[in-house]
């Protein structure tokens, strides 16, 4: 089954609602940066915004936009990838029933903390009775989301889907997490790409992607298939590579490097094993951060390389590698993994 | 005194529900706070009773009881008079 | 040419009892479990509430957990219940590399338990660490899955109280599309401060034991508990030795989009949840000899999914109907798998778990729930109904073989 992505839309550290970070992305020195807002009142009246947090504002402005440029009223299904869900909220709740004690508790905060409200309000946004699932697995939860609407074309369930990643990061969680040494102290572009030190570079992620299975003008590029593998050693994940890309090797790898030098070593690991290291590797995430998420902007990065023909230099993770891309561009293997746990593998082809 | 609780009360009630783009003056006291007139919703209604409990001492916990109450921000304030405890 | 899925076992704690066997005898002498609070630290002792009779300490001796292994009730309640299932189905020794068997597991509070009770030293100091990342569901879920052996392929779903239905759901699309040969699905929550007192924001506890579809209905109360299934195609079942039971015939998912939290006065997204499931069964309302009602017990829900099954129904006659969740309480994200579990015993039992307090029908609506556990005729096909926030609905339908 042929799978399309028609039209994306995100929001990010990077412009909103914008390619432009495409070819001139803004390379931070930091540690954690929040997204740039978009103007949402273009999108959600004031009444029905009023008790939306962040993460709920950019889900329906990146789907609104994603629907807009894929020329879609309404979808299908709507399907939803979120590492945390609405932490803010969560946190909140958690912070006052903490401190505050059990009572007089905000019923608000309590309705907006769950996963699915981002799919939720989007539905309700667009008045949408279709499929709508949301999918919380650490890293592989984008990619779990965008597995299942092709699971659900292929059975026939749905012809069309808006599938979204979406993870806000928060102060306190930032601390948090920081105190699991998941954060690099003072990072900075080169420290992220020498990849020799623990840590990420904090980010949010507000992806949103309109599939269809038939091909159109807005096509970006076509799906090829998506795998999900749980602890696979070598011959497990090179006999999936295999299955999803029929033994082509592709013209480029798009990595999930975060900058952490364990993370680094797989991927620099998965390279050599698969290609011997001799397909050239991309990364996305010194451009927009790590979250649970992030997986959406490399497989969004991908598909514009595969639309415009050209993969801009930000995005190898060796300058030197330019020589290697061939001129006509055919295939990008996605691939990320959380901690060693969970892989996912995404594979793209221009349309 | 009245004219005081119907002001604390308007801005208290923009500021739990987050109505930003409302001043004190569009709320008129007879109109209906939901369907309507404010427009508020059930999520509102509670996160009225909160603002009931917190700021005047009033405990509700009927919600039907509390549509009543609510009615609009005239019928909310004489409630708050004649049953507040702080 | 769509591949039939058939079920080669299952497991489930609740308020109940730990398996199978206890929950049935426990729902045959029409005991609930509801009661008394014993193990959540809350202020608000006072709710009715459905939790499983173990405390963390007993659960973790029951599973063997060495003691500097760190735990979450979700993970434990789960580990308890995917055992029972992959024992039953003879999956045990599969579970091992090069073997195509998926798990999908349903949370929400994944392993909020813990952040909730150390959320200050989070905070404050070093102490509690190690539970930061036992906080989200994907940890919650290989944590599970970790205990039972080696998945190939792994992941959580999140639609708030239909979580564990549409880990159903999508396991089975997993094997049609053949992404896999066996697929564990179900779900797993434990009842936690956050969520009773979330709900109890939203004024839908009720003080006692809820009476779904009942007239005098006021509320639900929380429970929580496990359940898991295990689905396979045929050729699987040759290559594991799996004997089939029963057979998922179709599944249907549908959005209320009415309101974040309240069912539409129709129930627009149940009647479609439910009318999917039957389309991708190839079943007509006339098959069904018995529906679990999502049935919380508010009174909202009760009466808009009583419209959803009229209105599905239309001139046909309704088959007995009625919410176990009387016996479980509300156990959230895991209701849709635990109460698939006892869809299948109501199968297999040809009994239906009765509608406990049921009294007097609720005006507006046609019909009662079931009072006796004689179903009046065989009951070959059950549509499981569940329902969650956001208005994420999703109905199961389960079939003798």
């Amino acid at each position: 089954m042929d799978i399309y992505i028609s039209g994306a839309s995100q929001i990010s550290m990077q412009e909103p609602l914008s390619t432009g970070w495409f070819t001139q992305p803004v390379l931070y020195d930091a540690s954690y940066r929040r997204s740039v807002e978009a103007d949402y009142r273009q999108f959600i009246a004031p009444m029905a915004a009023r008790r939306m947090g962040r993460l709920l504002k950019r889900a329906i402005a990146v789907s609104s936009d994603a629907l807009r440029q894929a020329g879609l009223d309404m979808p299908d299904a709507i399907i939803t990838g979120t590492g945390l869900g609405c932490i803010e909220n969560t946190e909140n709740f958690l912070s006052a029933m903490t401190f505050q004690g059990e009572e007089l508790l905000q019923p608000t905060q309590f309705i907006h903390s769950t996963h699915n409200t981002i799919g939720a309000q989007v539905a309700l946004h667009l008045h949408c009775h279709g499929y709508n699932s949301t999918f919380t697995h650490t890293g592989i939860s984008f990619e779990s989301a965008l597995a299942d609407a092709c699971c659900q074309m292929q059975t026939g369930r749905i012809a069309t889907a808006l599938v979204g990643g979406h993870d806000e990061m928060t102060p306190g969680y930032f601390r948090l997490l920081e105190k699991t040494g998941y954060w690099k102290p003072d990072a900075t572009q080169a420290r992220l790409r020498l990849a020799d030190t623990p840590g990420a570079m904090a980010g949010e992620t507000s992806v949103a992607m309109v599939l269809r299975n038939v091909c159109s003008d807005t096509a970006m590029a076509r799906i090829a298939g998506v795998s999900l593998l749980c602890k696979p050693d070598d011959r497990r994940l090179t006999e999936a590579v295999e299955e999803l890309t029929q033994g082509t090797i592709p013209d480029a790898l798009m990595t999930g490097r975060s900058g952490d030098c364990a993370d680094a070593r797989i991927y620099r690991h998965i390279s050599q094993m698969l290609y011997r290291d001799r397909v050239p590797a991309l990364w996305y995430k010194h451009v927009f951060g790590e979250s649970y998420t992030a997986s959406a902007f490399g497989i969004l990065t991908a598909a514009l390389c595969l639309q415009r023909q050209t993969v801009p230099a930000p995005w190898l993770l060796r300058p030197e590698d330019v020589g290697r891309l061939p001129q006509a561009l055919q295939n990008i293997l996605c691939i990320t993994q959380f901690q060693n746990k969970v892989y996912a593998l995404t594979f793209l082809k221009s349309c | 005194m009245e004219e005081d609780l119907m002001l604390n009360l308007k801005k208290q009630i923009i500021e739990v529900l987050n109505l930003e783009e409302i001043s004190p003056e569009d709320i008129a006291d007879d109109a209906p706070l939901f369907g309507e007139g404010l427009g508020l919703d059930s999520i509102d209604a509670l996160e009225l009773i909160v603002l009931m409990e917190r700021n005047y001492g009033i405990k509700l916990s009927d919600p039907v009881q509390s549509k009543a109450i609510f009615q609009s921000l005239k019928t909310m304030a004489d409630y708050i008079a004649a049953n507040r405890t702080k | 040419m769509i591949p039939e899925i058939y079920i080669t076992g299952c497991g489930i704690c609740s308020a109940l009892g730990i398996g199978k066997k206890a929950i049935w005898e426990a729902i045959g002498r029409m005991q609930s479990g509801i009661g008394e609070m014993h193990h959540l630290a809350t202020a608000h002792r006072e709710l009715p509430v459905g939790e499983v009779p173990l405390d963390e300490a007993s659960l973790r001796q029951r599973l063997n957990i060495p003691p500097d292994e760190v735990s979450t009730r979700t993970e434990l309640l789960g580990r308890l219940a995917l055992l029972e299932a992959v024992e039953e189905s003879g999956l045990e020794p599969w579970l091992q590399r090069d073997n195509r068997i998926a798990l999908v597991s349903g949370t929400t509070v994944g392993g909020m338990d813990k952040s909730e009770m150390y959320f200050r030293d989070f905070l404050e100091n070093d102490t509690r660490n190690a539970y930061i990342a036992t906080h989200d569901c994907g940890a919650c879920t290989e944590m599970i899955a970790a205990a039972a052996g080696h998945f190939d392929r792994i992941t959580t779903i999140s639609t708030a109280c239909s979580s564990a239905a549409n880990a159903i759901l999508t396991g089975s699309a997993w094997l049609r599309t053949g992404q896999c040969e066996v697929a564990v699905v179900g779900g797993s929550e434990c009842i936690t401060k956050f969520h009773l007192n979330g709900f109890r924001t939203l004024m839908i506890l009720d003080e006692k034991p809820c009476r779904p579809f009942d007239a005098s209905r006021a509320g639900l109360n929380l429970g929580e508990g496990a359940a898991y299934l295990v689905l396979a195609t045929g050729p699987a079942l040759e290559k594991y030795g799996m004997k089939p039971l029963f057979r998922l015939s179709g599944c249907g998912n549908a959005c209320d989009a009415f309101h974040q939290t309240a069912s539409s006065p129709n129930g627009e997204g149940a009647y479609r949840a439910m009318r999917e499931a039957l389309r991708e069964s190839g079943l007509q309302p006339a098959d069904i000899g018995y529906i679990n009602a999502h049935g919380t017990g508010t009174p909202n829900n009760d009466l808009s999914e009583g419209l959803a099954i009229e209105r599905l129904f239309g001139a046909v006659p309704i088959p007995p109907v009625s919410s176990t969740k009387a016996f479980t309480g509300h156990t959230t994200s895991a209701s849709g798998s635990i109460e698939a579990v006892l869809s299948l015993m109501v199968l297999e039992h040809q009994q239906i778990p009765v509608n406990l307090r049921y009294t007097r029908r609720t005006e507006g609506l046609s019909f009662d729930a079931a009072t006796s556990p004689q179903p009046p005729a065989e009951i070959r096909h059950v549509l499981s109904n569940s329902f969650g926030f956001g208005g994420n609905d999703t109905s199961c339908i389960f079939s003798k073989l």
